[in-house]
């Protein structure tokens, strides 16, 4: 059961968790509202219920109250009429009676009409029957009474009421009876049964004082006491009395049907009303209860769907917690960790939401950095021992390139021959010279020599010997040269000394020295080689190749001039 | 072409009209068109019916089984009339017009109530029929038999009300069947008549004399008892003084116990013959006054046929109840009932809802419609008047009152069946 709703809970995207969860929320608060609104409904229709049924019990008190009254009224008129007269009894009594009545009828109808339209239960609308039975109840009380007013009239109305038209007739036949015993005994017996019927109201007496009119009858027949116009008289006297003495009874049988009626009437009615009270007063103490009981269960609902409200947002929250912050902190701390350069991070990816997407896709990036750092590392390694390699192979070729462009450097001013300077390193520095003179206005001086004979040499000896010539006289010049003086080969058996800072006079003793050496040395194979001398010292406005140009006019002279020789070549000289 | 149009409109409108006709009472249209209003019964809600009997005091046993003879036409139909359980809302009237007339106003005041069975007295009848008929209620009796309920020779008697019928025979021609045999059988020329001051006894005792003084009697005495009276000796005097041969008292039980016995004990009236009604015909008075009934004479109405139908209807009775019935009026009740249902199924129509509507004057007409050759008590045709059975009356004589009721009913000294 858990695991069926984890599964697809995990599976929801968060929009869809937190779109459940707030609507599950949202229907917390509408079930208490509707809650809240249901007892609020209730509380109304039962205060509805109360307040109908106040009225109708107040209704049917005084609807009962009315035929209390018009009981009242009933009940003095019998007990007053005697003794105030019929038409002031009716005046006092029986039309006011009619009146109440109307007002009960009046009231019953509209009691109905408030019970059809009260909220009231049914067993109380039930009761519409019983209220229809006390208004036609009500109208029967006041038919009756109506009927029963006659019938007294009809019995007592003094002067005019049977007992009294029965009195009158009794005392005329008195007067008839009085001279005779014979005829006064009968009569007597016949006004002590009367009279006792007026007491008892039981018809035997009655009968009784009609049995004693008969022997009265009999008596004033009787030949003793014959009187004929008297007899005749009393004849019709006493049928009278009968006529009335028989009706008189049953006026009182009609007169006690309709009280008996009105104990019918009460006892249809009476019962009605107190159900109406006892259910109106229970419909209004169910009314309260329900009130109550309302109350208490919508108070529980309030407090229950309130307690499961919180618990529920609690759960809402940890489950959110546990499905999406918790997630995120975990991310969080595994971004920064990434960021830190830690290890590869491994974040939950159990769930099916964004999160878990982003977390298996955190996760995914990080063993990816992870992986390409390891490799880069390695790379750089292996880079920088490459590099190192390759720096040192550098650094080697360099140095030897170094070497190679030293050696390159002496080669390209040194003669491969002789190892002197050459050419273009004695003309870069007659030019280094010639500035420095131009400059400073220091004098320098050149020597030009020539081997003398030399193509004899070669020829005699071959290239071989000529060239150790060369580099013997190399050796010669080199060695007898100042420290400052740059000893070189101009071309094939030329050579030119550079003297800095010396003057021609200098140079030319500089050069005889050389002459001389020279001739003394001992060339091998070769034997005795002179040399031939020029001279020359710098001047304004020379270049190199005037310079040079001095020089080698020295030589010539020297060489014209026999060889072995110094020629100077002066400014002021001219050879 | 014209022809033929016009009668195309008048069958339409014919049709139109029976159809309104038709539904007009149905409970499937809102309003009822019934002239007195309708009873509306939702679908299942049994039947009502008012039953108002004497139930207390000495005539309780008449009322009792005319409940059981409702009871019985019921248990007929399982207890259901229109397919409806029928419920019975019982009210005792005591004997007593009042008492007829505050019940009626009780049953009245429940519109759910479809008709009222009863009454037993007529005195209560009466006043409980002119309570229903005003509230357009159907009331039938099994039991009453003053004439002033319906009609006197053939005219509507003063306290006739719409809508009230009888199964028990008018006793218009019970007073005179008694003067008949007085003045023709027995020889009697001077009588004395006492009732009890209620239309049913008064209405004997009136259709007695006028009976007697047409055939040449001469009613000496007409003499009132009330109801509930236990001294008989004045009236019993006035008799003996009246010299009366005859004295018809159509009493209930317990005066006419009280006026019979004292007769018995009154010097003088020894050779006067005493007569009383049907409403003594009973075991319970054979056995409450003995020996001083032997000799009496009874008006009644003729039994019913002795019919398998009548021996099984009395099998029921005896089956149910236990008891032999104490009367034959049971057999009127049921007659009553049977009739009653009748006109409540043709008076009823059904919605499509199961509902049910029965009109209150389609139920009096279906009632006034009634004619049953084959009634339980005899042919049952309803009269204008609400007179539903024939006239038959017997003049029993109550030879031995060890024979019980039994034994009086048998012994049938003379019948007179008027014509209707």
């Amino acid at each position: 059961m858990g695991h069926a709703l984890v599964r697809p809970w995990r599976n929801l995207s968060i929009t869809a968790k937190f779109a459940l969860a707030f609507a599950l929320l949202l229907a917390m608060v509408l079930l208490e509202g509707l809650a809240s609104l249901l007892a609020l409904n209730a509380v109304h229709t039962a205060e509805g219920v109360i307040l109908a049924s106040a009225e109708i019990r107040q209704r049917v008190f005084e609807m009962d109250g009315e035929l209390e009254k018009a009981r009242r009224l009933h009940r003095d008129f019998f007990l007053q009429y005697p003794s105030i007269g019929f038409t002031s009894a009716e005046e006092l009594y029986f039309k006011p009676s009619t009146e109440v009545i109307n007002h009960v009828a009046a009231l019953s109808e509209e009691l109905k009409r408030l019970i059809e339209a009260a909220p009231v239960s049914a067993a109380l609308r039930e009761r519409n029957n019983d209220l229809t039975l006390y208004l036609s109840t009500a109208r029967r009380f006041s038919e009756i009474f109506r009927e029963l007013v006659a019938l007294v009239t009809e019995l007592a109305a003094p002067g005019t009421g049977l007992q009294d038209q029965l009195l009158a007739v009794e005392g005329q036949i008195e007067a008839l009876s009085r001279p005779q015993p014979a005829t006064l005994l009968p009569f007597r017996k016949m006004v002590a049964h009367q009279r006792g019927y007026m007491v008892s109201r039981q018809r035997p007496d009655m009968q009784s004082a009609l049995n004693a009119a008969f022997d009265l009858r009999a008596a004033f027949k009787a030949p003793r006491t014959q009187n004929p116009s008297g007899a005749a008289l009393a004849g019709r006297l006493l049928d009278d009395y009968a006529r009335l003495a028989q009706k008189i009874p049953d006026l009182d049988v009609a007169i006690r049907g309709k009280l008996n009626d009105f104990t019918l009437q009460a006892k249809a009615v009476d019962p009605i009303s107190s159900n109406l009270k006892t259910l109106a007063t229970g419909e209004e103490e169910r009314a309260r209860a329900r009130i109550q009981t309302v109350s208490r269960l919508s108070t529980f609902i309030i407090v229950a769907t309130a307690l499961v409200g919180v618990a529920f947002f609690l759960l809402v929250a940890a489950v959110i917690h546990a499905s999406v912050t918790r997630k995120i902190v975990a991310l969080t701390r595994a971004a920064e960790q990434m960021r830190d350069g830690g290890p590869a991070i491994c974040v939950g990816t159990e769930t099916g939401d964004e999160v878990g997407v982003l977390a298996a896709s955190l996760s995914d990036m990080s063993t990816r950095v992870h992986d390409l750092v390891a490799n880069l590392e390695e790379k750089v390694r292996q880079r920088t021992s490459e590099l190192t390699e390759t720096r040192d192979r550098l650094e080697a070729l360099v140095g030897e390139l170094d070497e190679k462009n030293q050696a390159l450097e002496i080669l390209s001013v040194t003669d491969r021959l002789t190892g002197l300077a050459n050419r273009r390193k004695l003309e870069s520095a007659l030019q280094a010279e010639l500035l420095r003179a131009r400059r400073y206005g220091k004098v320098f001086s050149v020597i030009m020599l020539d081997v003398d004979r030399f193509k004899n040499v070669n020829d005699t000896y071959g290239h071989t010997v000529g060239d150790a010539v060369l580099v013997q006289a190399s050796g010669l010049l080199t060695h007898n040269a100042r420290e400052t003086d740059l000893v070189g080969r101009w071309g094939g058996e030329e050579f030119l000394v550079v003297c800095p800072e010396t003057s021609l006079s200098v140079v030319a003793a500089l050069a005889e020295r050389y002459r001389q050496e020279f001739e003394r040395f001992e060339f091998g194979q070769a034997g005795s080689v002179t040399c031939s001398f020029g001279v020359t010292a710098c001047q304004e406005a020379d270049t190199v190749q005037s310079l040079i140009e001095r020089a080698d006019a020295a030589l010539y002279r020297a060489k014209e001039s026999g060889r072995n020789r110094v020629e100077i070549h002066s400014a002021k000289v001219q050879p | 072409m014209r022809a033929s149009s016009s009668a195309a409109v008048l069958i339409a409108a014919t049709a139109l009209a029976f159809l309104l006709s038709a539904c007009s009472d149905s409970p499937g249209s809102k309003v009822c068109s019934d002239p007195l209003g309708c009873v509306e019964l939702a679908p299942g809600e049994p039947l009502r019916l008012g039953v108002i009997e004497s139930l207390s005091g000495e005539v309780a046993p008449i009322g009792k089984d005319q409940v059981r003879g409702l009871e019985l036409a019921l248990a007929r139909r399982d207890g259901k009339v229109l397919d409806r359980e029928v419920r019975l809302f019982i009210e005792d009237t005591g004997c007593r017009p009042e008492g007829g007339g505050n019940a009626a106003l009780k049953l009245v005041a429940d519109p759910k109530i479809a008709a009222i069975f009863g009454t037993t007295c007529s005195s209560d009848a009466a006043t409980a029929a002119e309570v229903m008929s005003r509230a357009g209620f159907t009331m039938i009796s099994g039991n009453n038999s003053a004439p002033f309920l319906t009609a006197i020779g053939g005219k509507m008697a003063p306290k006739r009300q719409a809508g009230y019928f009888r199964t028990a025979p008018n006793e218009e021609s019970s007073g005179p069947a008694a003067a008949m045999f007085a003045y023709a059988k027995l020889g009697v020329r001077k009588a004395a008549v006492i009732n009890d001051g209620d239309i049913y006894t008064r209405g004997l005792t009136d259709g007695f004399t006028q009976m007697f003084q047409k055939l040449g009697g001469q009613v000496v005495l007409t003499a009132t008892v009330n109801k509930s009276d236990t001294n008989m000796g004045p009236v019993l005097t006035a008799v003996r003084n009246s010299r009366a041969e005859l004295m018809f008292f159509p009493l209930f039980q317990p005066e006419g116990n009280h006026m019979l016995t004292q007769a018995r004990k009154t010097r003088g009236l020894e050779k006067v013959v005493l007569m009383s009604d049907g409403s003594l015909i009973e075991q319970s008075f054979i056995e409450a006054v003995k020996d001083a009934a032997r000799g009496m004479y009874f008006v009644g109405p003729t039994p019913p046929a002795h019919t398998p139908e009548l021996a099984r209807l009395e099998a029921d009775y005896k089956a149910k109840y236990g008891v032999a019935p104490s009367t034959y009026y049971y057999v009127n009740a049921f007659d009553a009932a049977e009739i009653l249902f009748a006109a409540l199924e043709q008076a009823a129509s059904r919605g499509k809802d199961g509902s049910l509507r029965i009109g209150r004057q389609a139920l009096r007409d279906a009632l006034a419609r009634t004619d049953r050759p084959d009634g339980m008590s005899g042919a049952l045709r309803c009269d204008e008047f609400g007179d539903c059975a024939a006239q038959s009356f017997n003049i029993l004589r109550l030879g031995d009152p060890a024979a019980g009721v039994e034994g009086l009913k048998q012994n049938v000294q003379f019948t007179y069946k008027p014509d209707r």
